[in-house]
């Protein structure tokens, strides 16, 4: 009953006003009338009618408080009133605003981003469930891979076409191509037929794999394409109408038929790769799908050239299984039953007695993929923390600033709040009002920050990328991330509002509501000011700490692109071909014929010095190996490992590598002759010590097999596993007798590379002009991009550094300013009493120096604490030596100064005239 | 008496000054309480109208507009239906805090 009551008043507010008043106003009245019958005079009578009363106001307000209805017309008069307060200050809106969106929006991408990367599962059902199988590693490569044959058997020990047991190849990138239209790159992953049942993905259109389609020999391929993927190339509208179904095209040329989407949020099982069409992994047998692979070398008749399903000795599935809870162990040893004919086949295939045993005894293990495969996490886990933690120190200064913001903006409304208190407000009732203003601001500046939380985050991942693509990312706002936000809010709003407020609306606060200017001595605004300096103080430290960091990141970054790398990379470019697509190449002897047109037609161009060709790449070879020495004895594999590459002759000059012993390799070496290999000074060193290599013999197998190539030359280090590890070991051999396709044309121009690149092209394509070019960049490009997490550290360092030092800025302005009015009145009778306008400026410029000097002392101790973090986590060797603090120090004096200079002219120009006579 | 000791109280007296007294306007009830508690009761007339206006919004009594003896516009209140439960029942809680503090003054 009374709840209809309380909402009927609503809205009649001001008739509840006039009622209640002309009550109060009938009592007095009453009580008057009451004295004057009893005999007092008409003016004692009212006066003793009032002083029994009381304040009416201060009555009025408390009906109202006993009114619970009108809270929430209270609350919309505070709204309103809030409003207005801020359209009269829109400077302090604005700054507040953008301080919370910048602040929260760079926490909120960050973490989406170290979300995305590090915490998120796979959008499928129970990730949990999803296990990666762990057996034997492979023999060169160490990874787990597995055999066809293995996976099968695996499968039948498994339930059959039951089994929770999946098998993926690794991903590469073909095209597909439909009818006569321009062939699209395509990353293409073969995959087994329950991939996606036992994943448990969702089709956003047509059907995905089933265990129908694991058939040998198909003459038209079913693809499962990924929704990016057909939503890019094909248009949305087709991709979710049939047209895009049962839509016949060639991949890699060979007969394909589109039957299934996947959903929207499926990128694959390796997180920060997304294959884009998916094939059964019998299409292998076709010979036009490449994919990573390990083998057991050569010796146990594996020809790469013929299907791989029947060849036990190349390794190149990956499997995943889905295991309930708690069924983990049962089924890895349930499973390793049926791979003991393999253990066996590899346990006689190693070499080493020592890889012998441990592929003996090897269980099958599971380890748990729910978050996705993949090095994504690990790559990129360290620095997305550091960032985070600078990300909370953006938001802290920023805090810091608002916070002094609002002690300085309610210092200014003392008086006001004063005389409300002394009107019969409660304490309660001002501080909502102060809180609804703030609520305002903080919501807005919420809203901006999850805009500017999303468009950060997605320049975040391109800036994490690279140059050729973005990584694929799951970018969803999840539960997390608005936890996120919320939270940040409602602390900034601890921080900048209900504190200060809190503050400045207790402690006897009515006995202030003297004049503006002479509070200014009073006790309570010495402690503000005392907290707005300590306030600042802390926001220059955190400031230093952000700009030294900036700093380090910097440094390092520099330091590692300077690296020396051992070879000449200023003034070489890659061509990176695809000779294997079908058409180009058939015999070696074609392969042969091809390389020398193809270099011949690049040395004839005028500005090129030479040009050769490697199998690898540089900087992302990885082609491991291992080599035994004859005469030797026997060492474990891990002892003899290195990593090779085939390339072609004046492969060391044109990269600038230095030669230091033996000879080149030169075109007398055929496959007829003596096979030889040229290893750099680091496999040197480590297969023959001190002793001098050049014409002892070695091996890929231990004796009696190591005996087959000869050493007749020793190279320079060179850094082509990418400038942040030590040169790796390599060995040489020359293409004029492997039986290798190489596909990195290196050539070495004078001048700027990349301005040679058309040029290049042109060439290439003039020789052949259905040469599949794949790339032309310059080699120092190629290396710069295996530095993109440090440059990504420093890029975003740099920005925070600079939106702390605007933090600052907008600080010490704020702050000063705020003083220099108050203290007008003081600053006026200096005047008035003989002081310079230098004096008075170097007043509040000392006011300045005293807060940096708080700051900067422990500023420089945080810097060093920070910096010995970071490095400790990312394994850096730059270090923040004392010349960069002095700098980041003078950089943040400097930006004091600056604007400490406005309100220091301001206070200069001080009439004593005018600021005296005004109270 | 502090404001909040009162309260319960002060309720307790409105409610049955308006069940003696019918229809009555604020300033009534004050000279009420204060001539029949022979100036031992004093309302602070700044918690009454609270007071009168909480009491309104949970039911317990009603107001209209009449004009009073000498003339003068006034609110008048009366008793509703569930006022007069709430009388009984702050009535007998008052009655037994009474013979509480009775019992525990009489101790020694």
């Amino acid at each position: 009953m009374g709840m209809f009551r309380r909402i009927r008043s609503l809205g009649r507010r001001s008739q509840l006003d006039r009622e209640i008043k002309a009550e109060l106003q009938a009592h007095i009245a009453m009580r008057t009338e009451h004295n004057l019958a009893a005999g007092m005079s008409p003016r004692e009578a009212a006066r003793d009618a009032r002083v029994r009363f009381g304040n009416p106001t201060a009555t009025q307000e408390r009906v109202h408080a006993a009114d619970a209805a009108l809270l929430l017309e209270n609350l919309w008069l505070d709204l309103r009133y809030a409003l207005r307060q801020l359209r009269r200050s829109p400077g302090f809106a604005v700054t507040v605003i953008a301080t919370l969106a910048l602040g929260i929006g760079a926490n909120l991408a960050v973490f989406q981003l170290l979300y995305g990367v590090l915490l998120a599962q796979l959008p499928v059902p129970h990730p949990e469930q999803l296990y990666a199988l762990h057996a034997v590693r492979s023999p060169f490569d160490g990874d787990w891979s597995f055999s066809y044959g293995a996976y099968q058997r695996l499968v039948q020990a498994s339930g059959g076409a039951m089994s929770p047991i999946t098998a993926r190849s690794g991903s590469r990138s073909g095209y597909l191509q439909e009818g006569n239209g321009p062939p699209t790159p395509a990353v293409t992953q073969m995959v087994s037929g329950n991939f996606f049942s036992v994943l448990g993905v969702a089709p956003y259109a047509g059907r995905l794999f089933t265990v129908n389609d694991d058939r040998q020999g198909q003459s038209e391929w079913p693809v499962v394409l990924r929704y990016g993927f057909a939503k890019e190339h094909f248009g949305l509208m087709q991709a979710t109408g049939s047209s895009l179904l049962g839509r016949r095209c060639l991949l890699n040329s060979v007969p394909v038929v589109v039957v299934g989407v996947t959903n929207e949020r499926f990128l694959g099982v390796m997180k920060g790769s997304a294959p884009d069409v998916w094939i059964p992994i019998e299409a292998q047998a076709t010979s036009h799908f490449g994919t990573g692979f390990d083998s057991l070398g050569p010796g146990y008749g594996i020809e790469l050239g013929r299907s791989w399903l029947d060849q036990q000795g190349i390794f190149w599935l990956w499997l995943t299984a889905r295991v309930p809870e708690g069924q983990g162990a049962i089924s890895g040893a349930k499973w390793m039953g049926a791979f003991q004919t393999d253990i066996a086949f590899l346990a006689a295939a190693a070499k080493d007695p020592h890889i012998r045993e441990q592929i003996l005894h090897a269980q099958m293990d599971l380890h748990s993929v729910a978050g996705g495969e993949g090095a994504l996490g690990a790559r990129y886990s360290k620095p997305l923390i550091v960032l985070m933690t600078m990300a909370g120190l953006i938001f802290l200064v920023g805090c810091l600033n608002l916070a002094n913001l609002q002690l300085a903006r309610l210092s200014g409304r003392q008086r006001e709040i004063a005389l409300r208190i002394s009107l019969g407000a409660t304490r309660w009732r001002v501080l909502r009002q102060v809180l609804v203003e703030d609520m305002l601001l903080a919501l807005t500046g919420g809203g901006c920050a999850l805009l500017t939380g999303r468009l950060a985050s997605t320049i975040l991942l391109h800036w994490a990328s690279g140059r050729n693509s973005t990584i694929p990312l799951d970018l969803h706002i999840d539960f997390p991330l608005i936890l996120l936000g919320a939270g940040l809010l409602a602390g900034s709003l601890l921080a900048f509002s209900l504190l200060p407020a809190w503050w400045i609306t207790g402690r006897g606060f009515a006995a202030a509501s003297g004049s503006q200017r002479g509070a200014a001595a009073d006790m309570q605004s010495r402690a503000a000011s005392r907290w707005s300096s300590l306030l600042l103080a802390g926001q220059v430290s955190l400031s230093l700490a952000l700009v030294g960091m900036a700093g380090l990141f910097g440094q390092t970054l520099l330091y590692i692109a300077e690296t020396d790398a051992g070879m000449d990379r200023e003034h070489v470019l890659s061509v990176h071909l695809d000779l294997n697509r079908d058409g180009v190449a058939g015999s070696q002897a074609d392969f042969a014929t091809i390389h020398k047109g193809l270099l011949d037609s690049l040395t004839a161009l005028p500005d090129v010095r030479s040009a050769t060709m490697q199998s690898c790449s540089i900087p992302r070879c990885g082609w491991n190996t291992a080599f035994h020495v004859f005469g030797q004895p026997a060492r474990t594999e891990e002892q003899l490992h290195g990593e090779e590459n085939h390339v072609g002759l004046n492969y060391f000059q044109t990269l600038g590598i230095p030669l230091l012993r033996g000879r080149d390799f030169a075109s007398s070496d055929r496959v007829n002759t003596t096979h030889v290999v040229i290893f750099n000074e680091a496999y040197a060193k480590k297969l023959f010590g001190a002793e001098n290599p050049v014409g002892r013999w070695v091996g890929y197998e231990p004796p009696p097999n190591d005996h087959k190539f000869l050493v007749v030359g020793v190279v320079g280090n060179a850094r082509v596993d990418g400038l942040r590890v030590e040169p790796p070991p390599v060995a040489y051999m020359t293409l004029n007798q492997t039986s290798d396709s190489a596909n990195v044309l290196e050539v070495r121009v004078a001048g700027d590379p990349g301005a040679h690149a058309q040029e290049i092209r042109h060439a290439l394509l003039s020789y052949r002009p259905d040469l599949a070019i794949e790339e032309i960049v310059a080699l120092n490009t190629e290396f710069s991009d295996g530095l993109t997490t440090e440059k990504l550290l420093a890029r975003l360092t740099q920005i925070f550094g600079l939106l702390s030092l605007a933090l600052a800025a907008l600080g010490f302005y704020g702050l000063l300013s705020f003083r220099v009015s108050r203290r007008t009145s003081e600053i006026g009778i200096r005047i008035a009493l003989g002081a310079s306008k230098a004096q008075v400026q170097r007043l509040i410029f000392r006011q300045t120096g005293g807060i940096l000097l708080a700051g900067v002392i422990p500023g420089i101790l945080l810097t060093e604490t920070m910096s010995r973090a970071a490095r400790g986590i990312l394994d850096t060797s730059a270090k923040t030596d004392g010349l960069m603090l002095l700098g980041a120090v003078l950089m943040l004096a400097v930006v004091a100064m600056i604007a400490t200079f406005l309100p220091a002219r301001r206070a200069a120009g001080v009439d004593p005239m005018v600021s005296l006579r005004c109270e | 008496m502090a404001k909040n000791d009162l309260q319960g109280t002060l309720d307790l007296l409105i409610l049955k000054t308006l069940a003696q007294l019918g229809s009555v306007h604020g300033y009534g009830i004050v000279l009420h309480i204060q001539r029949v508690s022979d100036e031992l009761l004093r309302v602070e007339e700044g918690s009454l109208y609270p007071a009168l206006h909480r009491m309104e919004q949970s039911g317990w009594i009603q107001s209209e507009w009449a004009v009073s003896e000498t003339n003068r516009k006034a609110k008048f209140y009366r008793l509703t239906k569930s006022g007069e439960a709430q009388l009984a029942a702050a009535e007998k809680s008052w009655h037994s805090v009474v013979k509480g503090v009775q019992a525990v003054m009489r101790f020694a």
